[in-house]
């Protein structure tokens, strides 16, 4: 317990540093966030809901979708009025557009000599014409899939799902190829590794060095407590201090995310940063089996480097496509590469067996970091008594 | 009769071809506050590491308190108090803490603990500085909390690896006069140092050893009985010739003859008149001198003798 509770507040007197990167992670997140933040778009474009009038003078199942539709995007009043009165309400801005939708309208739909709906609204404003493209593309779909052999039911239910808003923004920026075609969710969880190493390193690498000083580490060894107890209050303070960042990196990725926490992306997510997390506690054991006086000297220079150097190399900083294959095949070696990796998989929906496959790798650079730590432990150790 | 506290016996240590121990012996009574010395490389340390079960050894046998020391030995590390040679501090804790986590790796009962801190703080006079990290503290004070992390669990063996290096007269004889304290309190203390007057004013045995061996054991007084030289013969003298230094060798018990800077060095073995002899041929010779005095051994040259000049670290 004495070891921990030392352990602890040597961790605490680092954390001017801890805020210090916390600030530089939560940075260039939201910085990094919003520039690919091709969900941003989506959610304004979605939620622009307006005020119409809709008299449905048909009541057939055709009109009947049209004004389902309607009623899923915007605020409808169903109501008939006269051109004048229409024309009043609009001019006041108490409703965006009147749609009238003409009797025998499924009628002459289904005889190939349709009926046009009557949209009436302010043409000098966006909001009328935006209701009335989308009704003409509603429409137009319900057509396009009759056209490829569907029923009236089935292209119903087809153009209801085309037009959905998701998969309609999806669509658009894939084909246009602007901004990003990855959701927020990896966009956010790209740039974690980078906090997680500097945060986990910069609080652990000093504090069990100071442990592993020799004179202190001797002073310690010859005290009543065992070299186990000493090592599993160590290694338990790592775990709680990696937990505790690990928490906070989620949760300020949770606060970000809103509605998205608890899909199968972000819990795959976690799991795939959690995996990191523990992989950069065995970085710790394997650094601070080296000469601990060393350490404690360059501390801050071995942070920078391993952080940064882990990030550009390993797909964090610059997408894994824009690395080459030389940078590649060194960035294989590296635990960054496999979360890149496993997350880009995660995004593109890719196999469980796929995306285990890359935590798996992951993994296996920390149990490699952890036996190389001990294995040099036990060299030291051998060398010193020889 | 007293209590053996430590028991080396025959302890081997090689580091491949070097053998850092050779069949080396020691043992400690309780109460004495027991010297160390010997040169660079001698063995000092590998012996208080294997002591400490912090350093295996080959061959042999250690016994602390009466029972055979090994690494797990849990109830006999509790019992000893280590002051290294480097200051083992943690820079990130306030003076208090890293006393009271030393001590707290020895004593778990919080109360105990916080009066045997206070006591500790108290004894090294460090109370007023309790708050203070270690980087804002001056080398003598980081000696003393070094002391005081390493007694705080009142031990009652205590291991002092050259406590005083690097600190001024001051804080020196603050140190010096604390060991004597814990030593008057029943503690048994074991002294390394290089610095022969301190072991001369604290230690009542002493054990120089050389090449992981022992050379000579004994008290101050043993010690100096075990040189040929018993007493140096000092005289201020501006002109002497080379006739007159013959002579003086030739002189009764006298076995060297030094004459350099205008100090004539005379180092005799035995006898109780030299100081007298050497007046009275100067006077029949008429040469005019300064002064004269006499001086007896100090460890030092005790040390030097049974060592040898040359240095070590060179080896």
């Amino acid at each position: 317990m004495q070891v921990f509770k030392a352990f602890m507040k040597i961790v605490k007197s680092n954390f001017v540093g801890v805020i210090l990167y916390f600030g530089i992670c939560v940075l260039m997140t939201i910085m990094v966030a919003s520039q690919y933040g091709g969900n941003k778009g989506t959610r304004g474009y979605t939620n622009t809901s307006t005020s119409i009038i809709v008299n449905d003078n048909d009541e057939s199942e055709l009109s009947k979708a049209v004004v389902e539709y309607l009623k899923s995007q915007h605020d409808v009043d169903m109501a008939e009025y006269d051109e004048d009165k229409v024309k009043d309400l609009i001019f006041s801005a108490y409703y965006t557009a009147y749609i009238d939708i003409p009797k025998g309208f499924m009628e002459r739909h289904l005889d190939n000599d349709p009926l046009e709906i009557n949209a009436v609204f302010d043409t000098s404003l966006p909001d009328g014409n935006y209701v009335s493209l989308q009704l003409g593309s509603y429409v137009d779909g319900i057509v396009r899939f009759e056209n490829a052999g569907f029923s009236l039911s089935e292209a119903i239910i087809n153009t209801q799902k085309a037009v959905e808003p998701d998969s309609f923004i999806d669509l658009k920026a894939s084909s246009k190829g602007e901004g990003s075609t990855h959701s927020k969710t990896f966009s956010l969880f790209l740039f974690l590794p980078y906090g997680i190493m500097s945060i986990i390193l910069w609080c652990l690498l000093p504090a069990v060095s100071r442990f592993n000083v020799k004179d202190v580490k001797d002073r310690t060894m010859v005290s009543s407590i065992s070299a186990n107890e000493r090592n599993i209050a160590l290694f338990t303070g790592s775990i709680l201090v990696s937990s505790v960042v690990y928490v906070g990196m989620s949760v300020f990725v949770s606060i970000f995310l809103k509605g998205k926490i608890f899909s199968m992306k972000w819990l795959l997510s976690m799991m795939n940063l959690l995996i990191f997390t523990l992989v950069t506690v065995g970085m710790v054991v394997l650094i601070s089996s080296f000469s601990a006086t060393s350490i404690l000297k360059s501390k801050d220079i071995i942070i920078n480097i391993i952080s940064l150097g882990f990030s550009f190399l390993g797909g964090i900083f610059v997408p894994l496509e824009v690395l080459g294959d030389e940078v590649k095949t060194v960035s294989r070696f590296l635990p960054t590469y496999w979360y890149a990796l496993g997350l880009e998989k995660i995004e593109k929906g890719a196999v469980f067996n796929d995306i285990l496959g890359c935590f798996g790798m992951e993994a296996l650079f920390g149990v490699v970091c952890v036996t190389a730590g001990l294995a040099i432990s036990r060299v030291t150790l051998y060398i010193k008594e020889r | 009769m007293s209590k053996t506290v430590v028991e080396i016996n025959n302890l081997v240590k090689r580091y491949k071809e070097l053998i850092a121990l050779d069949n080396f012996s020691m043992s400690i009574k309780e109460g004495e506050v027991f010297g160390l010395l010997g040169p660079n490389g001698s063995g000092k340390t590998t012996t208080i590491n294997c002591l400490l079960s912090l350093l295996s050894y080959d061959k042999g046998e250690i016994k602390i308190f009466g029972e055979k020391m090994e690494p797990k030995r849990r109830d006999i590390k509790s019992r000893i108090g280590v002051v290294s040679q480097n200051v083992a501090v943690f820079d990130e804790l306030t003076v208090y803490e890293n006393v009271d986590y030393f001590c707290g790796l020895y004593i778990k009962d919080k109360k105990t603990r916080k009066q045997y801190v206070e006591e500790a703080l108290e004894f090294v006079s460090l109370t007023e500085f309790r708050k203070f990290f270690p980087k804002k503290l001056s080398g003598g004070l980081l000696r003393r909390l070094n002391i005081a992390c390493g007694i705080a669990h009142k031990p009652e063996l205590i291991i002092f690896d050259e406590p005083t290096v690097a600190v001024d007269p001051q804080s020196r004889n603050k140190i010096l006069e604390g060991i004597e304290c814990l030593n008057k309190k029943g503690a048994t203390i074991i002294y390394t140092s290089h610095y022969m007057e301190e072991v001369e004013q604290l230690c009542n045995h002493i054990l120089i050893m050389d090449k992981g061996k022992k050379i000579a054991e004994g008290s101050l007084s043993e010690l100096k009985g075990m040189i040929k030289n018993t007493e140096s013969v000092v005289v201020n003298i501006r002109h002497l010739k080379d006739e007159n230094i013959e002579e003086i060798k030739k002189l009764h018990h006298v076995y060297d003859v030094k004459y350099m800077n205008n100090i004539l060095t005379i180092k005799c073995s035995g006898g109780k008149h030299n100081i007298t002899h050497v007046a009275e041929y100067l006077k029949n010779e008429n040469i005019d001198y300064d002064r004269i005095y006499s001086e007896i051994p100090t460890l030092n040259d005790v040390f030097l003798e049974i060592t040898g000049k040359q240095l070590r670290d060179k080896e």
